[in-house]
């Protein structure tokens, strides 16, 4: 018997059988995963952001904590656990919160935990590394059974994005009284608001998160995820070839022609937004000297380093921020043009020598630099540096330490010399590096400005460049602050690089962006394809 | 009779004067790492330094026979370069350890008692501790790269060499020359270094080579780990952890220093064991 079929029957049937595929395609990807094994460079000693401030504690704990805010895909701020906010007027700031939201113990989230959160990071007592985010925040105080306003000493343009950062993420006011010195660890891991609870964390190694059912968002689609950490690049890549992990950040741009050739994973770029450097203590000698310090950033071959070790996934920098970073004040074509006109010290080792030859150390001195063994580039980039300042009569050596002795070092801020740092952004405004890296309040102790850096010029700019909402007046005086910190040698700006990552070619994830470990993003668009 | 003589002889002499073939090319092998320890800088076509970022890690080539690293230095240069560090660390451990080894074995086997005792229980220690585990804790937490490494070994190696020197040494004490010179009444020091040493010297010579061999590997090993020489320096276990990264663009880079790893350490390792065999005969 012969089935006959009309054409109007076909047509209707194929209509069926497509939107049943596409439907059952559309179920298959809601379809829960039972378990995502990340890998990450490294896993620090404690979960406590205010104690680890890295990207990997933030790839990790972004998704078991959450500020007020959060940023999108495209990096605006977008509403979090508080469901609005407003700019009352230039120094206040007033959240209102999300109802029903809770912490991963059931307990509520109420307008005191903000407070206490908000307080523990500005006291000084509690030593934490993002206290500089609040420095310019007078009090909070819960205004209201949902309401918590935070007012500020001066107008700051940059702490609009603290909430949303690290910075901002929200603890247990009771968990941080009953467990000050030791939330973080393996006996008191940190409660969050996020679409995850934090169960199981073996310092340094391994971190077990599950998704949370009542989570106040997005629902997660995996129920569990197993972050491991892997310092080994080649590990990494063949832990990802053998299916061992689903996926990693931070991959090597020189590695990724590695990783794509695996066939079993994707390669997600986007720009960094970050920048390597090298930072040289100007309270002591050497590097107290301008001819010194202009001698080592002529001894940078910036360009080759581009091409060496990012295979041209990156740009050389000619000043600290990336010209995306100007986003809202100015083009990066405006931004290039501004650089063209700067002091940019392009590789030129004669250059170097007459610098070097006008300083107190005309003959040379010796210099040890730490770098971590978990970057991709520190020590290629050290090693560089090195053999090109042997030849001007600078000796530098290169100490290879594990990533959290190198940070500890940087941070502690004593007998600094000369340091490489790695910074990827908090936000993305133009003055978020320029404070970090120049403003003399951060000059100190757990303070990112490693050349203490004093210009009573620059912090003028700066405090305009944080308190005044005007594109044009902000870019003036960033402009200011560019031209004096190029001149002065204040630092020397190595590379701006692309970010990568790799996911099995199972998985999808749309949310990766420059700020993937400040973002949740689990929930970002990640799925089953 | 005089056929038979002529047709014995050469037979009786072959196997203690010929080399085996394997111990010529294992002397020719190790002869080529001393040359290169001692005068790289003449014979490695460029500096293990120069870098040519502009180029990065490339595959060999006519201008570059074993490629360029990640940096763009020459690998060639590089390898040839590290002979110094895969020699003189070797050198060092195997020389230092023996040195205080046979001090100890000689006592120990010696003297006896509480002397034998104190010292064998100490050799027990040691040999219970996990040898590379100690190396790399201690190396990673005092710091100071090659040399606390070499030092580290040179602490983990001397406990077994005790143990060999001592048992050379009880072969040795029932001896009637010992005897005799006890009855002449020669002093202990004078019995232990100027009548027992040379005796047990070619055991020790023997043990010395694979001493070396060990410690070859251990540093290279501890390199590898980031745990050996400082980033930049040619060495041979430091070039496979830095070029590990460029396997699939420059595999040369990588297998070339293993290779002369392996090479280095099996040909001392059959040197030893034909120096043992050839000295033990004796």
């Amino acid at each position: 018997m012969h089935a006959h079929i009309t054409r109007r029957l076909f047509v209707a049937g194929s209509t069926a059988s497509v939107v049943m595929l596409s439907r059952a395609i559309r179920a298959s990807a809601q379809e829960p995963i039972e378990e995502v094994r990340w890998a990450l460079p490294s896993i620090n000693d404690t979960m406590f952001v205010p104690r680890a401030w890295s990207t990997y504690v933030g790839a990790i704990m972004s998704l078991v904590q959450e500020g007020p805010l959060a940023f999108g895909d495209d990096l605006s701020l977008q509403p979090a656990v508080a469901e609005s906010w407003k700019q009352v007027d230039d120094t206040t700031y007033v959240y209102t919160l999300r109802q029903g939201v809770t912490f991963g113990d059931g307990s509520p989230l109420t307008p005191d935990d903000v407070v206490a959160s908000f307080l523990y990071q500005m006291d000084p007592k509690s030593g934490s590394q993002l206290a500089a985010f609040f420095s310019s925040v007078d009090t909070v105080t819960a205004s209201g059974d949902n309401e918590v306003t935070v007012k500020l000493t001066a107008p700051n343009v940059q702490f609009q994005y603290t909430p949303a950062h690290m910075a901002g993420f929200l603890f247990s006011k009771k968990q941080l009284e009953e467990f000050p010195e030791d939330i973080g660890t393996p006996d008191a891991l940190p409660l969050g608001t996020g679409p995850y609870r934090l169960v199981e964390f073996t310092p340094a190694d391994t971190v077990v998160l599950e998704a949370r059912d009542d989570y106040w968002g997005t629902k997660p689609v995996a129920k569990r995820i197993i972050f491991s950490a892997i310092p080994d690049r080649q590990t990494r890549l063949l832990a990802a070839k053998n299916g061992d992990i689903d996926g990693t950040f931070d991959l090597a741009i020189s590695d990724i022609d590695q990783w794509k050739a695996l066939g079993n994973v994707d390669v997600i770029t986007a720009p960094s937004l970050g920048v390597f450097m090298l930072t040289m203590d100007q309270s002591a000698p050497p590097f107290d000297d301008i001819h010194v310090r202009k001698a080592i950033a002529y001894s940078v071959d910036r360009e080759g380093l581009v091409k060496a070790l990012l295979k041209s996934n990156g740009e050389p920098a000619t000043a600290l921020n990336p010209p995306e970073m100007w986003a809202g004040i100015m083009s990066p074509d405006e931004v290039r043009k501004f650089y063209a006109t700067l002091p940019s010290y392009r590789f030129d080792l004669d250059k170097a020598r007459a610098e070097l030859a006008q300083s107190k150390h005309a003959g040379g001195f010796e210099v040890t630099v730490p770098g971590s063994s978990a970057d991709p580039y520190m020590i290629n980039i050290l090693q560089s540096v090195s053999e090109n300042l042997k030849q001007i009569g600078i000796t530098m050596k290169v100490q290879e330490v594990d990533a959290n002795q190198w940070l500890a070092g940087y941070f502690r801020h004593e007998d600094l010399g000369m340091q490489i740092m790695a910074y990827y952004p908090d936000f993305a405004d133009a003055a978020n590096y320029p404070y970090l890296f120049y403003a003399s309040a951060n000059a100190v102790k757990d303070g990112m400005n490693g050349s203490n850096f004093k210009n009573s010029e620059v912090d003028k700019a700066l405090d305009v460049a944080n308190q005044k909402s005007d594109p044009k007046e902000r870019a003036e005086a960033l402009k200011t602050v560019f031209r004096i910190v190029n001149e002065d040698a204040a630092l020397v700006p190595i590379f701006w690089p692309d970010s990568a990552m790799a996911i099995s070619n199972e998985y999808k994830l749309t949310g990766y962006n420059a700020f993937w470990y400040n973002v949740p993003w689990a929930i970002r668009g990640f799925g089953l394809k | 009779m005089t056929e038979h003589v002529e047709a014995t002889q050469p037979k009786e002499r072959a196997p203690r004067d010929a080399i085996p073939p394997a111990i010529v090319i294992a002397f020719i092998v190790v002869a080529i790492v001393v040359i290169c320890a001692f005068f790289g800088g003449s014979i490695a076509p460029d500096s293990p330094f120069t870098q040519r970022l502009e180029i990065g890690d490339t595959p060999p080539s006519a201008e570059f026979p074993a490629g360029t690293d990640l940096l763009g230095r020459d690998v060639l240069s590089r390898v040839i370069h590290g002979a110094w560090t895969a020699l003189i660390g070797p050198v060092v451990v195997a020389a230092g350890a023996f040195a205080i080894a046979t001090v100890l074995g000689l006592l120990s086997g010696y003297l006896g008692g509480v002397v034998d005792s104190g010292i064998m229980r100490w050799v027990d220690f040691m040999l219970a501790l996990p040898g590379p585990l100690v190396a790399i804790v201690v190396v990673g937490v005092v710091g100071g790269g090659y040399w606390t490494a070499v030092a580290v070994l040179i602490i983990l190696f001397t406990a077994p060499d005790t143990r060999i020197v001592r048992s050379a040494v009880l072969e040795q004490r029932p001896r009637p020359y010992i005897d005799a010179a006890r009855a002449l009444g020669v002093s202990k020091t004078r019995i232990l270094f100027v009548h027992i040493l040379p005796n047990v010297l070619p055991i020790i010579l023997a043990y010395v080579v694979l001493d070396f061999a060990f410690a070859l590997v251990n540093l290279a090993g501890l390199s590898f780990l980031g745990l050996g020489v400082e980033p930049g320096t040619p060495d041979w276990g430091r070039m496979l952890f830095e070029n590990r990264t460029i396997l699939f663009t420059n595999p040369v880079a990588l297998l070339l220093p293993a290779a002369m790893v392996i090479l280095t350490a099996v040909s001392m390792n059959l040197i030893g064991d034909w120096l043992f065999a050839r000295f033990t005969r004796q």
